[in-house]
């Protein structure tokens, strides 16, 4: 018999997974229809995919932890928020689970987002202002 | 031939866990040039997950005029493909609301491309459409090749919607991992 807090974990899991659903559902819609607001609905939804992931995870649910990881990271990248998605494209390459396939297109997806983060780094970097000494 | 009367807007309260209103449009905007209310449908179905449905049923799906004065705008401002493509994925969520019971649809995000899964049922779902009757034998193949190479290994449905001006037709099938180690 299960014990009580793997189930409350289970539906707390489920949960957030329909959630997560809806969320990416939604930026999507948001998107084909050009809104503006499509960028915080991703931001939202990939924040939701990266916590599901890291529960599924906890829970032994490992291979849909990765799926989850990887759906968090499309979210970043699709704002730009190319560090972030790096880390999560790099995290799901560690727990080295996926198929040759899939790990071939995670790491030319996570070459991409290095090689974009380096740019807008070196943009903030050059556009920063130093502090002046007193 | 069995025929079963839906109405599209139905899966706006089936599917809770999916955002549909504009897949319902985009739906309507397709399937509004077939008739002024409704459109049927001829739907094939193969695999044994679905051979409790029958091998052929036709589906007769309505719509209210509200959607319908929402996919007037759509077809005004959106392109054609991504309407295809969100219509089949509102007729797919439509056949799984009526067809297989408590079946739930989630949604992840892949590149630029949205995953489909039924949990309840641990299969992967591929979803298509195509405005030519010509293009549905070639999409069912390529669909069913890509739903079985889903990361999680598991089982997988594929629908691909045929919005043919002619012949409206839906092809509905179910595939086991097995299929590729004998085929």
């Amino acid at each position: 018999m299960s014990n009580p807090k793997t189930r409350k974990n289970g539906a707390v899991i489920e949960k957030l997974l329909d959630e997560a659903s809806w969320l990416v559902s939604h930026a999507q819609a948001l998107e084909d229809y050009g809104r503006k607001e499509a960028d915080a609905e991703w931001l939202r939804a990939g924040e939701c995919e990266e916590e599901v992931a890291c529960l599924l995870e906890g829970a032994g649910r490992v291979e849909e932890a990765a799926v989850h990881r990887v759906s968090s990271a499309s979210c970043f990248e699709k704002v730009g928020a190319f560090a972030r998605a790096a880390t999560l494209f790099q995290a799901t390459l560690s727990a080295n689970l996926l198929s040759k396939r899939l790990r071939t297109e995670v790491e030319q997806r996570l070459e991409r987002c290095w090689s974009h983060a380096n740019k807008s780094s070196r943009k903030n970097f050059v556009g920063r202002k130093k502090p002046t000494s007193v | 031939m069995p025929t079963f009367a839906w109405s599209i807007e139905e899966i706006i309260t089936a599917h809770p866990e999916l955002f549909m209103e504009h897949s319902v449009a985009m739906a309507v905007a397709l399937m509004k040039k077939h008739g002024r209310s409704s459109c049927e449908f001829e739907v094939e179905c193969s695999g044994e997950a679905l051979s409790a449905i029958g091998n052929e049923f036709r589906a007769r799906v309505s719509w209210n005029e509200l959607t319908e004065s929402k996919a007037d705008r759509m077809i005004r401002t959106e392109q054609r493909k991504p309407i295809v493509e969100r219509a089949a994925v509102a007729l797919a969520a439509l056949l799984f609301a009526k067809l297989i019971p408590d079946c739930r649809l989630r949604v992840t995000q892949h590149g630029d491309k949205a995953d489909f899964w039924l949990p309840d049922l641990h299969c992967a779902l591929e979803v298509s459409g195509t405005e030519h009757g010509k293009d549905l034998q070639r999409r069912c193949h390529d669909k069913r090749a890509q739903v079985l190479a889903n990361p999680l290994g598991w089982n997988g449905f594929v629908v691909v919607c045929c919005f043919d001006r002619r012949r409206p037709k839906i092809h509905w099938s179910h595939h086991r991992q097995e299929q590729t180690e004998h085929e």
